[in-house]
């Protein structure tokens, strides 16, 4: 109990809330002694991780405002800390920093002019498959609505891992940390899904009577293996 | 929990945690699922969490109570076997100081750096995880030394450091507060065992003897 004492001690109600100057608060001063530069590096992280634009004046400004929230309103933000959740105090304040982060993206709108970029590049990537087809080419839309329509029925552990995997781009390591989960049951749980999807989109396909050459072609470019092995 | 509706930070922290019940678990996989946004931010929120760069911020890892039971036992046994020892045995003793070393090469700067200068003692180093122990040994007689005591963690001085000396007439105890040395006074020659507890976790535990001539480990009872 003394450790867990030891542990959430800044994070106690130290009285100094209702001093008129906030500046005489020792517990904001230690805050800030202690923790400034691991603000400063989760918010410059954070911005990274996201890929959007961003410049020092910003990273300064998220900084001094996750602070103030910290602080704001007699320390409420930060009295909200429970130590119960497994969080250590500096992973607490790491969390609001992002939070503050991705309210200032949100708030910019940076998100969708990434997005948009990004759609952008996977058209290009689409037109090639478009170019291996020849003579007969398949209408994009109706590809990627058949293709989201089969990831939409999937359970959401599946698509949330083949979300993050194919759409985000993140590594296996990355995603077991997100998920909690070890590294042989994400092989499973991604093979699984991806097998799932293969009969979701063949239900699709028989049920809406596509023909034959959009059936081959959605199965080679989601099993390439196999149709591979088929055509040689 | 539409798209538009974007669940709370806290919220997330709490799924985040395994602490939600399931339903409200089911309507924040739901919603990740359809808001590209909020799936990102959730992804590297928990990626940073688990960022190692940010381990100098982080608490020392806290030992779970199986680790403690074991870890007691194991001290009993070793309290055993070193009043055995002490009663029946000669201990061997593997020096970690030369003394004599030492004032030979005092010459040479980068030896007579890393030495305690004034006695011509060099300080007895231990690392263990990140964690730099160094004791000096200075005012020795024919009978006693003093001893000084630093404990750093990634080259900071550590607070809140506690040091239990014990021999066999007993223990003597010493707290760090603030970002100085631990002084033990007057310590009679002989083997001792000081164990450095941080917040209440044993940090480090070495058994030792100081003689007239500097300070040895001894590796025979570890």
């Amino acid at each position: 109990m003394k450790q867990i004492q030891n542990k959430i001690s800044i994070f106690d109600d130290c009285g100094a809330c209702q001093l008129p100057d906030a500046n005489q608060c020792q517990k904001a001063k230690q805050i800030y002694k202690d923790f400034y530069a691991m603000i400063l590096l989760t918010i410059r992280k954070t911005f990274l991780k996201w890929k959007v634009p961003f410049i020092d004046q910003d990273i300064e400004d998220i900084a001094s405002k996750t602070l103030v929230t910290l602080f704001d309103k007699q320390c409420k933000v930060l009295k909200k800390y429970d130590f119960s959740l497994g969080l250590s105090p500096a992973g607490y304040l790491r969390m609001k920093a992002v939070n503050e982060v991705t309210l200032f993206i949100r708030s910019n709108d940076l998100f969708s002019i990434k997005k948009q970029k990004d759609l952008m590049s996977i058209d290009d990537i689409a037109t090639l498959f478009v170019e291996f087809d020849g003579e007969n080419a398949i209408d994009l839309k109706l590809k990627k609505q058949i293709l989201s329509a089969a990831i939409e029925k999937l359970n959401s552990k599946y698509q949330l891992l083949i979300k993050y995997f194919y759409y985000d781009e993140l590594t296996t390591n990355e995603i077991c940390q997100i998920m909690k989960i070890s590294v042989d049951s994400f092989h499973t749980r991604k093979h699984r899904a991806l097998k799932k999807l293969e009969n979701n989109i063949k239900k699709y396909l028989t049920r809406n009577n596509m023909n034959d050459l959009l059936k081959a072609y959605i199965l080679f470019y989601l099993a390439p293996k196999k149709e591979e092995e088929q055509w040689t | 929990m539409d798209i538009n509706n974007c669940p709370d930070q806290d919220i997330l922290l709490h799924y985040m945690q395994k602490k939600l019940s399931r339903k409200q678990k089911k309507q924040v996989e739901k919603h990740l699922c359809q808001c590209d946004f909020c799936r990102k931010a959730y992804g590297i929120s928990v990626n940073l969490l688990h960022d190692s760069s940010f381990s100098r911020w982080e608490p020392l890892p806290q030992k779970t109570i199986s680790t403690v039971i074991s870890h007691k036992l194991n001290e009993f046994t070793d309290k055993l076997v070193f009043f055995v020892n002490m009663l029946f045995k000669t201990p061997v003793l593997v020096p970690v100081v030369r003394n004599d070393d030492d004032i030979e090469s005092k010459d040479n700067p980068i030896t007579v750096q890393n030495a305690g200068l004034e006695n011509g003692f060099t300080p007895f180093i231990k690392t263990i995880n990140q964690l730099c122990f160094e004791m000096k040994m200075f005012n020795c007689d024919e009978k006693k030394a003093d001893l000084s005591m630093v404990t750093r963690y990634q080259d900071h001085p550590m607070r809140d450091v506690n040091y239990f000396l014990t021999n066999a007439k007993g223990k003597s105890r010493a707290k760090c507060q603030e970002d100085e040395a631990v002084y033990f006074r007057e310590i009679p020659f002989g083997l001792y065992e000081l164990i450095i507890s941080h917040q209440g976790n044993e940090t480090i535990h070495i058994k030792f003897e100081i003689n007239r001539t500097g300070i040895y480990e001894n590796n025979d009872l570890s």
